[in-house]
């Protein structure tokens, strides 16, 4: 499901005026990462390494201010859903090959105790591989992602149940996932949060008050399927 | 660029095939376009690799609209989709996964 805030043929044209400057971030996107994928993962990283650099947040600062490129173009490992597979199986790989992650996480996953994280996932749409962890917590914690953040890994706001936001979604649910995540996500860091994706990938424009409250909230960039978009 | 029906066909099995991954657990690559809604930064300048990108980009787009009408968002992202997996690396970035060597 892509909802675009304008026609397909519109954002096409759109999107090929921005290829056209060079001016592209290279993403890998992530969810869960098994360990029965590990050779897999490292082969990908092993052949990225070399080819890209990294994408810090005073380069993305930069970029987005209108500065010049990295002379090697950026790629950004995002590892979404905040599973704990992703700090145990890829995060070492992606440190081996010297590459930053960007953990798109749902706040309250990390909150929810261990006994309830598959429950929480099957309701949320958190869909994982293999249960490696059988009797154990599924969902990374505070400890392990404050550690890569101390690390120069980056941590965006991926709401905080997992839920879409529709233009018909309730207030309280809205304040929830947006407000109610970003103090969350920062509380459990230990840092501040500005960055935001919602489900699906929604571009700005979609949902005027859900945009309106990220910008409240001092949320200054948006990724969304397309497009990493600069609000503030 | 020019479009022949070999090359769409080729592109629209990549399509295809890359839809399949299974995505819960693949790495899939991406390209993300930077947008200013700030209205600060002047547009940026053409540069060359970005120019052939964007021509294969629009080309295909214009390609697959005449084969199969107007296109969707799922469009997009599965023709963006193809071109990272052929153009991140010398080799097609879904060649490294599964069993592959």
């Amino acid at each position: 499901m892509i909802r675009l805030p304008r026609s397909p043929t519109q954002t096409a044209a759109e999107l090929a005026r921005g290829l056209r400057s060079g001016r592209v971030f290279r993403l890998i996107n992530f969810h869960a990462t098994p360990s029965t994928r590990r050779d897999e993962y490292r082969r990908e990283i092993a052949a990225c390494a070399g080819h890209f650099s990294s994408l810090s947040a005073a380069a993305l600062d930069r970029v987005m201010s209108g500065g010049a490129m990295p002379e090697k173009p950026m790629l950004l490992p995002i590892l979404f859903e905040g599973f704990r597979d992703n700090h145990d199986v890829i995060l070492p790989l992606l440190e081996e090959y010297g590459f930053k992650a960007w953990f798109f996480v749902p706040s309250h996953f990390l909150n929810v105790p261990a006994r309830h994280q598959r429950i929480f996932a099957a309701r949320h749409s958190l869909e994982y591989g293999p249960d490696e962890y059988a009797g154990d917590r599924i969902a990374l914690n505070w400890t392990e992602l404050r550690a890569a953040h101390d690390r120069g890994h980056l941590v965006a706001c991926h709401s905080r149940n997992h839920t879409a936001l529709h233009p018909d979604t309730p207030d309280d649910v809205l304040q929830d996932e947006i407000v109610v995540a970003k103090e969350e996500l920062q509380q459990g860091l230990g840092a501040k949060v500005d960055t935001f994706c919602y489900l699906y990938g929604a571009e700005y424009g979609l949902n005027p008050r859900a945009d309106a409250l990220l910008m409240q909230s001092g949320f200054r960039y948006l990724f969304s399927n397309f497009r990493l978009q600069k609000l503030q | 660029m020019r479009i022949d029906d070999a090359y769409l066909d080729a592109f629209e099995d990549d399509m295809v095939r890359l839809s399949r991954r299974p995505y819960a657990v693949t790495g899939v690559p991406m390209y993300l376009v930077p947008e200013d809604l700030t209205g600060q930064n002047p547009d940026p300048a053409p540069d060359p690799e970005g120019m052939a990108l964007a021509e294969e980009f629009e080309a295909v787009c214009a390609a697959l609209a005449l084969r199969n009408g107007p296109l969707t968002s799922i469009d997009i992202s599965r023709i963006l989709e193809v071109l990272a997996d052929r153009h991140f690396l010398d080799v097609p970035f879904s060649s490294l996964a599964g069993g592959a060597a």
